[in-house]
């Protein structure tokens, strides 16, 4: 079916297709979020391959295969589609094959080949065949993966214990290891390490007390201070907390404060434990948040990430915010990877992957 | 007297090469003085117009039968004269090739942006290719089809030819005329805009 | 009515009566890439083949440029079809329409939707037009396209991305939609 262009003030520009998540639903390995937010490529680490492009981006560990979808968002839905990459080496198509058209979903799948550093890759959908013109680009960064090891410390406040337990954080880093494949991060846990950790004397039995309006944060110090591994990011379980979900401190300073640590409750989702590990890989603030730090960002975009605050959010208005593709209220997952001048807190992946060659 | 009823297609032209007469003749007849009242120009006539047609009068002249005799019709030379703009702008000493009823001609409009061709009363149909090969426009043309101005389609027609289409929504070519020539773009035809799309049009 | 061909008038010799046949002026449309006018870089679809059709017939052809760019010739008040080919078959059409009518006011939705839409943002099809300009569209009914196409806007321009168009985005709006 055509599509109808209707000029006005004469002049018109028509851009065909856009690229997004192939599904939507839970996380998965191999159909990571696309940051698709705008054109401009943005600033990143000069060690990544620089195309010349402008588009959507996505992360692959290196080695894995992914789907991506495309859009025919002004074009014919029958228009003839193939997908090639530039240079088979640092990323291939693996579907559709060589030759073939996309099926009308639109879906086509990349092998990250070669990590990113220095290699320029464009990922190009062409119209009619692999020697059709270029009706849009997609530059994937593939990364080798870094695995860090975390201990999970579960930890009895006054008599209570968290109810997780060495065995039931298997589902949970699993989950979390999903989110973070398209960063090229895995987060390594050996259930036989998890230490029991019993502290006494804090305000209410079972849960960690703060004050953050007042920066009174001195359980959660006593806590992060419980036999931390010098070697592994330690992360303590609760029962409960008075204020949040999960409490990170991710950067330096916090150092004078009592060190590194994440605490988190019974409560929290594996996305939300996600989220915290993202806050200590260095990306302290929030997606929700403009520069001077006020939480007023209410659209799609802010919620779709990772470090979005809170998870569960408010329904708003328009209704399309309330499900941004996995579920009801629920944040999405995305670690972003442009850093825009316009987004005062993105461009998270590239901070986590510096941040995790020195991660303790 | 008989009468030729107009079809659309053929004008004063056409029917007085088709009877053997020549154009004044008919313009000029008592019986067709309301027509000429009426439409004024006899070369855009509407269907349905009623064109009183003299019997033809046999001429008897005497010739010997031996010799070869030479009888020259009293012809009328028909022509067609076409303005080409571009955007308003005229299309001035570009090539073009025109097509009628099936012979091609060459040529090249005038500093003006005007061609002129002969043409037969009988033609009917043409081509106008304007412009070199890389970038040529099509104009299809059909030769006795200009109806007056009076009429919608008369309006409608040199409307299209001056490429505003009519079609589904009228009032958006016709503003579109009036704004481009200086009138107060109501978008519903009147004198005024009349009077200015023969002007621009030509005829 | 509306007839492919032209008429033309026969005249007599002795006649000064010319018949016109005037082009429409040619809107240029750029099949890109990415949204907005280049700036300093190049956005535009190279190599496509392409048909224009008017009233049944092909009245232009040719191949995009760098800038992706075709030159439209639409009659006003009706249509031209673009058509994209592919080994000499036509794998996507447009229906193009040309309207005189100003654009609505930048502060309006209406106003929004239109200058996104010139500017090749990708808003949606809904609304009377098929291209996602949409007259009752208010704050609480845009569909998530509108508010992806005003994020992607500011994100594209620096600007903070939080999907409200506050006046600074008015003004660039309106500056590069050239009205």
């Amino acid at each position: 079916m055509a599509m109808k262009v209707t000029i006005r003030n004469q002049r018109q520009i028509i851009v065909p297709i856009r690229f997004t998540r192939a599904v939507t639903g839970s996380p998965l390995a191999d159909a990571p979020e696309v940051d698709d937010r705008g054109f401009e490529p943005g600033t990143r680490p000069p060690s990544w391959g620089h195309s010349q492009y402008r588009g959507a981006m996505v992360g692959i560990t290196q080695g894995d295969t992914v789907r991506v979808k495309v859009l025919r968002e002004d074009i014919d839905a029958g228009a003839p589609l193939t997908v090639t990459s530039t240079d088979p080496k640092i990323a291939s198509i693996e579907d559709p094959p060589s030759g073939a058209l996309l099926g009308a979903d639109g879906i086509f799948k990349i092998k990250g080949v070669a990590d990113v550093r220095n290699k320029p890759v464009k990922i190009q959908v062409r119209l009619g065949g692999t020697g059709g013109p270029v009706l849009g680009e997609l530059e994937p960064h593939i990364f080798e993966l870094k695995s860090l090891k975390i201990r999970i410390h579960l930890v009895t406040i006054n008599g209570i214990s968290t109810a997780r337990t060495a065995a039931s954080m298997i589902p949970v880093v699993q989950e979390i290891n999903r989110i973070w494949r398209p960063a090229g991060i895995e987060f390594d846990y050996d259930p036989a390490l998890t230490l029991q950790e019993n502290i006494n004397g804090l305000a209410v039995a079972g849960q960690m007390t703060t004050n953050l309006a007042a920066s009174s944060f001195a359980e959660f110090s006593s806590i992060i201070n419980l036999h931390p591994d010098a070697n592994r990011i330690n992360i303590y379980c609760v029962n409960t907390a008075n204020e949040v979900f999960g409490l990170t401190f991710a950067n330096d300073v916090s150092r004078a404060q009592g060190g590194y640590g994440i605490v988190v409750t019974d409560s929290s989702s594996p996305n939300s434990n996600a989220h915290e590990l993202c806050h200590y890989l260095d990306n302290p603030e929030h997606s929700t948040e403009n520069a001077a730090r006020a939480g007023v960002r209410q659209d799609f975009w802010a919620r779709r990430r990772l470090l979005s605050t809170p998870n569960p959010y408010p329904n708003s208005v328009p209704a399309f915010r309330n499900d941004v593709g996995y579920g009801a209220q629920t944040r999405g997952p995305q670690i972003s990877i442009k850093d825009l001048a316009g987004d005062p807190w993105d461009g998270e992946e590239a901070r986590a992957r510096v941040r995790a060659r020195t991660p303790f | 007297m008989p009468e030729h009823t107009v079809s659309q297609g053929e004008c004063l032209t056409s029917i007085a090469a088709q009877y053997g007469f020549a154009v004044k003749t008919l313009w000029n007849l008592p019986e067709n003085a309301n027509l000429k009242l009426i439409r004024k120009d006899p070369n855009v006539l509407f269907p349905g117009d009623v064109v009183f047609v003299p019997e033809v009068r046999l001429s008897e002249v005497s010739c010997s039968a031996d010799q070869r005799h030479t009888f020259v019709k009293k012809g009328e030379p028909t022509k067609l004269r076409i303005r080409l703009l571009d955007d308003q702008r005229p299309r001035a000493n570009v090539s073009y090739r025109l097509q009628i009823d099936g012979v091609w001609v060459n040529g090249t409009t005038d500093g003006s942006g005007y061609l002129e061709q002969p043409l037969s009363p009988s033609a009917q149909k043409g081509l106008l290719l304007v412009g070199e090969e890389a970038t040529q426009d099509v104009h299809d043309l059909d030769f006795g089809y200009l109806d007056p101005i009076d009429q919608d389609s008369g309006v409608a027609r040199r409307l299209h030819n001056l490429g505003y289409e009519t079609g589904d929504s009228p009032s958006e070519a016709i503003r579109g005329f009036q704004r481009d020539h200086g009138l107060d773009p109501k978008g519903q035809i009147d004198d005024l805009t009349r009077q200015k799309l023969i002007e621009v049009f030509g005829q | 009515m509306s007839s492919a061909a032209s008429a033309i008038a026969r005249l007599i010799k002795s006649s000064s009566a010319f018949n016109t046949l005037a082009l429409p002026p040619a809107v240029p449309v750029f099949l890109q890439m990415s949204p907005g006018f280049p700036n300093g870089d190049k956005r535009g679809i190279v190599g496509l083949d392409f048909q224009v059709v008017s009233g049944g017939k092909v009245i232009s052809q040719g191949k995009t440029a760098d800038d992706g760019k075709i030159d439209v010739r639409v009659p006003v008040g009706g249509s031209s079809t673009v058509q994209l080919m592919f080994n000499g078959a036509v794998v996507a059409s447009y229906e193009v329409k040309v309207t005189a009518d100003p654009l609505a006011p930048v502060a309006a939705i209406t106003g929004q939707m239109q200058r996104l839409r010139l500017l090749g943002y990708q808003i949606g099809h809904l609304g009377a037009d098929g291209d996602g300009v949409d007259a009752a569209a208010t704050a609480a009914t845009v569909p998530m396209e509108f508010e992806r196409s005003v994020l992607d806007f500011q994100a594209d321009n620096g600007s903070f991305t939080d999907a409200s168009v506050d006046a600074n985005m008015q003004n660039l709006l309106t500056t590069q939609a050239h009205g």
